[in-house]
């Protein structure tokens, strides 16, 4: 019987520390999964305006290269989100780094070509100006 | 007789060009159109055992300064909470951004004539608008303020609560001393006057 109630008590300790792991676990800032697409902005932009429930369908929560030039840069806060180049003014892709991954003082230039790997999480059209944005979480140049 | 024909077909044919003229710019004049794609939003739900809060750095604010319309959407993927668990609840158990991937604002700027653009001012502005979200669309007046710059920046910032009742967003009852019942969203967009590449 104490044998039993030993075991119990482990058991507990065993799933309360796992289930205290798992809450505790930080959002990741960059992805580790590999990517499953390489295109340049300008392409999946292209994709996406032919067939956009395919293409959600397809890239949906998943991790994409994506090749293109800087059009815009901000610092919000821990986070640095650099603009790709569309097919016109319109449109862009949006890529969210966090400042661990991504330091200030290499941040690339507007007009430079870059390289990232990054988590695909929407495609926006705005109803005013139709802009069509898409949106990239835990990036990372490479 | 033949002039008065002539003269029918002219005006209807002026007419109708007018028209054309018209609907053919509707589309590519944005000339009027301040916007930016990285917009910041942050949410707070202050309840009895925890406050937890979520920032989303990709909100894109359109808005017209002729017209007043402003639209604001944001993908309620992009919002990133400091706990990897709490991020995958409010996805799949709360907001089901698989189903409802956008947060939309839609409305018009109060007023928007008694802004002079061109100068270094802070407008107190208010936006009469409907907010949609987790497929519910609800009236919201929301308040805020505009400052405009003279290198053609507008910074628009507003603080306000949505009761998450009012979106169908259901709070399990083990999680009402976790999670708010009204959540305070505040918006941080630094806007430029949109130009052509």
């Amino acid at each position: 019987m104490k044998k039993f109630f030993t075991f119990l008590f482990i058991a507990a300790l065993g799933a309360g520390g796992f289930a205290y792991y798992f809450y505790q676990q930080k959002t990741e800032k960059t992805t580790t999964d590999k990517s499953i697409a390489v295109f340049t902005s300008k392409d999946l932009l292209t994709e996406f305006n032919a067939n956009e429930a395919g293409a959600n369908k397809k890239y949906g929560d998943q991790t994409i290269t994506l090749e293109g030039t800087v059009f815009n840069t901000t610092v919000s806060d821990n986070n640095i989100l650099i603009e790709l180049e569309g097919n016109d003014a319109l449109e862009s892709v949006i890529c969210n780094f966090d400042i661990t991954s991504l330091p200030i003082e290499k941040i690339p230039k507007i007009g430079e070509s870059i390289k990232i790997k990054g988590k695909f999480i929407a495609f926006t059209i705005e109803p005013l100006m139709e802009t069509k944005t898409i949106s990239m979480v835990q990036c990372l140049i490479i | 007789m033949i002039g008065i024909k002539n003269l029918k077909l002219a005006v209807l044919s002026g007419i109708a060009l007018m028209f054309l003229f018209a609907f053919s710019n509707k589309k590519s004049d944005n000339s009027d159109k301040w916007l930016t794609k990285t917009g910041k939003i942050t949410f707070k739900s202050t309840a009895d055992e925890e406050i937890i809060t979520a920032v989303s750095n990709q909100a894109g604010l359109v808005f017209s300064q002729t017209s007043g319309n402003i639209v604001v959407s944001i993908p309620i993927k992009s919002f990133i909470f400091e706990k990897k668990l709490m991020q995958t609840h409010f996805n799949e158990n709360y907001m089901e951004s698989g189903k409802y991937p956008n947060a939309t604002f839609s409305g018009i700027i109060n007023k928007i004539g008694t802004i002079n653009f061109g100068k270094d001012t802070t407008y107190d502005v208010s936006c009469t608008g409907q907010l949609t979200m987790h497929g519910q669309t609800k009236p919201l007046v929301i308040k805020g303020t505009i400052k405009i710059s003279k290198n053609a920046n507008a910074l628009i910032n507003c603080n306000f609560d949505v009761k998450l009742a009012d979106y169908k967003i259901d709070r399990p009852k083990l999680m009402l001393k976790k999670i708010a019942e009204n959540i305070n969203i505040t918006l941080e967009s630094d806007c430029s006057k949109f130009a052509k590449k």
